[in-house]
Order: C-alpha cells, then sequence, then structure tokens
C-alpha cells in the first residue's frame, strides 16, 4: 500500500559526519489526513543512500470497532503517556510499534490438521492427480497413435514380438534422436507441444460474473458454480485500498462445455439480492492483463 | 494473523505478563527499562525508569495499580503503574532475579540470586502499610532452594507460594508460616518458568532439559510432559483450549551463524492433553525467552533474544478447528 517516489532535491545535500542529525530539520514533516472515503493518508519524507528527498505516501483502510469493556479498562484508556514516551503523540510510536509484514499463520504439524483442512487438502490433491492421469493417458495415446503411424516403428514392433507396449513412445525417441541433437523429453516422439493446451492459460472456458455484491467471497463462488463442471480458477476483482470486492469475478472451468452450460443456468440468477450477469470473458489483450 | 511487532527493549526480553483484564502487557528485558502496553494495538504507554541494570521479572496486582519489578542492580522497586513513579526500593546483596504480588495483593516476595556469595533467598515484605519503614524490612525470609530462584508466584488460593529454581525443584510454601510444605524434584536441569493454568489447578514448568511439565498443583505431581528438541525458556497454557504455548531455541550463547530455521525460534503448540504438537508459530529470529496468553486466550505475547515482543492474535479458524 505504499509507493515511493524520489523528487529531486533543488541542490545535492552535502552532509558531514557530524551533522547528522540536524538534517532531519530540513525534511518537510509528515503529514496525516483523512480523504473523503474513510481512507488514511500518511506522507513521509526521508533522504536515502543517494541524498535524494525520498516522498512516501502510504494509504491505509481504517476501520473502527467498538468494543465493550469493564469499567476499569475503560478508566485506564484515559491514561497519559509516561517515561521514555511521555511526549509521544497519542497513537502507536512508528518506530516502536510496527504491523508485521508477512502473514503469519500456525503451521500446523503433518497429519495433525484439523480435519475440515485437511478434507479439503486431501480433495484438491486427488483431483490434481485426477487430472494429471489423464492428461498422461491422453499424451500416451496420441504418442502411440504417432508411433504406430510409422512405419518403422511398426517393423521394430513386428521384429521385437516380446516388447511391452509401454516401451512404444520411448522406441520412437530413436528418429529424433538420430539427428544427434539433444531434444527435450516433452518434444520427443509424437507429442506436440501444441497440442497439450491445458498448460497454457486460455479464456475459452472462463466465465465473467458481475453484478456480485461486494462481500462475495470465492467459498460463495465455488459453491454457487461447481455443481457444472470442475473449476479451475476463482478470481474476483477487489479494490486494492479497501479489499472490497468490486462487483465481478472469473470463473475459469477446465471445460467449455461445463462453461456454457452455467452461463446457460446462472445468467439472470438471483444471488444475494442481485441478478447475476454470466457471459463469456473476452480474452485479454495482453497475456496477464485483467484476468 | 499479522502480529505486532513491539520494538521498545534492545536488550533481550526476559519477562511479558498480561494484567488481570489483559488489556495491558508488561515487559522486562535486559535494558534497564520495564514497559508496559496497550495489547489492542500495541501502544507502549510508558516505562518504568529508575533501574540501572538488567531488570529479569515484572508482576503487576488484581487492579492494575501496582508493579512490581526485579532487576541485576540488586534492587527491587514498587511502581505506581499508571505513572510510571517508583514508590519503593527493596535493596539485595545479590540480583533479584523473580518477584510477584501474593493473591491480595497486600505481600510483595522477592527472589535474589545465588552470585556474589550470596545464597538465593525469597523475601516476604508489606505492601499494604503507610509506612515506608515496615515496608521496606522484609517480615520473613524463605530459604531452601539450593540455586538460584527463576520463579515465585502466589496461588490464587491465598495459601501458598511456589517456587522453582535452577535446582530443578518445585517447592510450595505456606505463606502463613512461611514454611515449604513440599518439594519436588522435576527436571535435571534448570527451570526456567512456572506459569499457572487459570483455574489454578496445573503448573507449567519450562525447563533447559527440553522438555516442559504439567503438574498438579495439589499433589506436584508430574501429569503431562513435552518434549522438544531445544531448551524451553518459557511455557503457557491456553485459558480457554487444551493447548499449551512452548517458546524456546538454541541457547543464545550457542546461536552463530545458522539460520532462524536451524535454530528452532519458533513458537510451538502442544495438545495439553495429548501431549502431541499442533503446529508451530514462526517470526523471532532469536530464541524465544518468554510466552504469555492474554486472559482470554485470543491472543498471545512472546519476547525473544533478538528484543522484540511479537503480538499475535488468533484467527478465527484457530478457535473452530477439531484437535481431537
Amino acid at each position: 500500500m505504499a509507493s515511493s517516489s524520489v523528487l529531486p532535491t533543488t541542490k545535492p545535500v552535502i552532509r558531514e559526519w557530524a551533522d547528522e542529525d540536524d538534517s532531519s530539520n530540513k525534511l518537510p514533516p509528515r503529514e496525516e489526513w483523512y480523504d473523503e472515503e474513510g481512507l488514511k493518508h500518511v506522507v513521509e519524507y526521508h533522504i536515502n543512500e543517494e541524498n535524494k528527498l525520498v516522498k512516501t505516501t502510504k494509504v491505509f483502510g481504517v476501520k473502527k470497532e467498538t468494543k465493550q469493556v469493564s469499567k476499569s479498562v475503560a478508566e485506564r484508556r484515559g491514561w497519559k503517556k509516561f517515561g521514555d514516551c511521555q511526549r509521544a503523540p497519542p497513537g502507536p510510536e512508528p518506530g516502536v510499534t510496527a504491523v508485521s509484514l508477512d502473514d503469519v499463520s500456525i503451521e500446523y504439524k503433518r497429519g495433525e490438521e484439523s480435519e475440515g483442512e485437511e478434507d479439503l487438502k486431501a480433495k484438491e490433491q486427488k483431483d490434481i492427480q485426477k487430472m494429471l492421469a489423464m492428461q498422461r493417458f491422453k499424451r500416451r495415446l496420441e504418442e502411440r497413435r504417432a508411433g504406430v503411424a510409422n512405419w518403422a516403428q511398426l517393423m521394430a514392433l513386428k521384429a521385437g514380438a516380446q516388447r511391452d507396449e509401454l516401451e512404444v513412445p520411448s522406441t520412437t525417441n530413436t528418429n529424433s534422436a538420430n539427428t544427434g541433437k539433444y531434444v527435450p523429453p516433452h518434444l520427443r516422439g509424437g507429442v506436440k507441444s501444441s497440442s497439450d493446451s491445458s498448460y497454457t492459460r486460455d479464456d475459452s472456458a472462463t466465465v465473467r460474473v458481475s453484478n456480485l455484491s461486494p462481500n462475495t467471497t470465492e467459498s460463495d463462488l465455488q459453491e454457487l458454480f461447481h455443481p457444472f463442471g470442475n473449476i479451475r480458477r476463482i478470481f474476483i476483482s477487489k479494490d486494492r485500498h479497501t479489499g472490497e470486492g468490486k462487483g465481478f469475478a472469473f470463473v475459469a472451468f477446465s471445460n467449455r462445455e461445463d462453461a456454457r452450460k452455467c452461463i446457460e443456468k446462472l445468467d439472470g440468477y438471483g444471488y444475494d439480492h442481485l441478478i447475476l450477469r454470466c457471459e463469456w470473458a473476452k480474452p485479454s489483450e495482453n497475456k496477464r492483463g485483467q484476468k | 494473523m499479522r502480529p505486532l511487532i513491539l520494538k521498545g527493549h534492545e536488550r533481550p526480553l526476559t519477562m511479558l505478563k498480561y494484567n488481570s483484564e489483559g488489556d495491558l502487557l508488561f515487559s522486562t528485558a535486559k535494558d534497564s527499562t520495564p514497559t508496559v502496553w496497550w495489547t489492542s494495538n500495541g501502544e507502549r504507554i510508558g516505562t518504568y525508569r529508575g533501574h540501572s541494570g538488567a531488570v529479569w521479572a515484572i508482576d503487576v496486582n488484581k487492579d492494575s495499580t501496582r508493579v512490581v519489578t526485579g532487576s541485576a542492580d540488586n534492587s527491587a522497586k514498587l511502581w505506581k503503574a499508571e505513572t510510571g513513579e517508583c514508590l519503593l526500593t527493596w535493596v539485595h546483596k545479590s540480583p533479584v532475579r523473580c518477584v510477584c504480588f501474593s493473591s491480595d495483593d497486600r505481600l510483595v516476595f522477592v527472589a535474589t540470586s545465588m552470585l556474589m556469595g550470596q545464597s538465593s533467598e525469597i523475601y516476604q515484605y508489606r505492601v499494604d502499610t503507610e509506612s515506608s519503614e515496615e515496608a521496606s524490612v522484609p517480615i520473613r525470609t524463605l530459604s531452601g532452594h539450593s540455586a538460584t530462584v527463576t520463579r515465585v508466584l502466589c496461588h490464587p488460593n491465598g495459601a501458598s507460594l511456589i517456587s522453582t529454581g535452577e535446582d530443578g525443584t518445585v517447592r510450595k510454601w505456606d505463606i502463613e508460616t512461611g514454611r515449604n510444605t513440599e518439594t519436588v524434584t522435576v527436571h535435571q536441569k534448570p527451570v526456567n518458568d512456572l506459569q499457572l493454568s487459570k483455574s489454578g489447578g496445573q503448573l507449567i514448568t519450562a525447563s533447559s532439559d527440553f522438555s516442559a511439565k504439567i503438574l498438579d498443583f495439589r499433589s506436584l505431581k508430574v501429569l503431562k510432559t513435552f518434549l522438544t528438541d531445544r531448551p524451553v525458556n518459557s511455557a503457557a497454557i491456553s485459558p480457554i483450549l487444551p493447548h499449551v504455548l512452548l517458546g524456546g531455541g538454541q541457547e543464545a550463547s550457542q546461536v552463530t551463524t545458522t539460520g532462524d530455521r536451524a535454530g528452532r525460534f519458533e513458537a510451538r503448540l502442544f495438545h495439553l492433553i495429548y501431549e502431541e504438537e499442533i503446529g508451530i508459530i514462526r517470526g523471532h529470529f532469536g530464541p524465544i525467552n518468554t510466552v504469555a496468553f492474554s486472559p482470554d486466550g485470543r491472543q498471545f505475547a512472546s519476547g525473544a533474544e533478538e528484543g522484540f515482543i511479537r503480538l499475535h492474535n488468533f484467527d478465527e479458524d484457530y478457535f473452530q478447528a477439531s484437535y481431537n
């Protein structure tokens, strides 16, 4: 949430090591204000190693929480600061209290995770394995087809009657290996890299869902969309500052047919007091675009 | 969870203590300024200025008006919690290692180190009196530990004092008579921390022998043992879940060029009944010296050798998960 920009100073600040402390006086003061959306803006200045003035703007979403506390706790909230921080303004001191940059979570020991989570993870794993097995099977089929189409291969098959079927694709490699050049395994034999489209992201089975309520979560969408087929990915567009949803999302199915069914059924479906709009996602111009 | 990092101390943390309502956190470190913080936002409220050495221990009374600290400058001090004003100073012949209020807040117990040719003693002072002469003279001295007493605490029943020390023993004292009623040897190596469960029914010890143990308060029998692979510096029992939090890590003197992963500087969560590790919480880059649960069990604080305190608010899924 912070952006830094280097501003050109009018003249380079040349400092002696001795008056390092004085230089802090020349910095513009720290500013803080709230905008009409309730976002807190903090502007700070410091001088970096290259003697350039750096302006840092931070924008915070501020949430107010009302909490009921006992009388004695409420009385203590009126305590004045004392000791080393006597002169500090109210509120956490910037150099002393910090919020961790990393999100720390309890790293559960394997096998002792909570059941719900474990189930979900196991299911996910199974799904992935199923998908991978499917891909492997497809590839093998294709390889075999290519291999058998090869006349030389056919002869070889006839010659080596005892040869195991599984070895067929590997023997096809000899064709490309003849050139003496290294060929990566996924390009060997009959496999065409372009034939395996599941590795590259394609938007052909992606549905754009709009008119969502801002507090829709991924699990809500998962629940809503999973009856139609296997979902590869869900992306909910969110505001960068507030984290609130912008009201639209992309749901990528692994199968275009599932996506078509989903659009048929869910376009105009009433969800969360709103009428959903489902349509085919437009392929984005640049690879990473809005998706 | 995104922990709050409190950087008020410049030296290794020695002790963390929540007040009874859990809105204040008191911290001491090997620098000479005990500090008090708001637990809701990590804001520093104040520092207690007056000690001239490492501060080893802190305790706060029930209504959070008085604070007592013990320091390696041979003194223990009584403070006004709100203003940081020093009310009383007790000077001893060797560094003060631990302090505690009695459960009725009328007495203060101060334990000294076995250093400088002195034996380790527990001194009992009155703090409910107006006259400072009366308060500054110990009304009783409890002796018995054969090595430095590392923790003293008063049981909420009002009649017992429990102490533990580098001799590996846990001792129960009758406050009324000052007699050592029970002694058990629990660990082979120094015990570094002793904390009570919320009900007062159990005690947890943390020891340099790589283990922590739960003791029944009445019988002082060992009920549960939690084994780790590093010295345990501190242990706490969750007030709401059957969980135990252990803080520790490689000894400070042995930490050289090892990375934070090799040093095992994470806080470890164990199941109280099954004695099995549930998970770990990373973040510190030095051995954890002290851990404490907030009284409502929704937050915990850990303080480490690197001088930082981390305040963790548990995520909702921590409470909802089943651990059986």
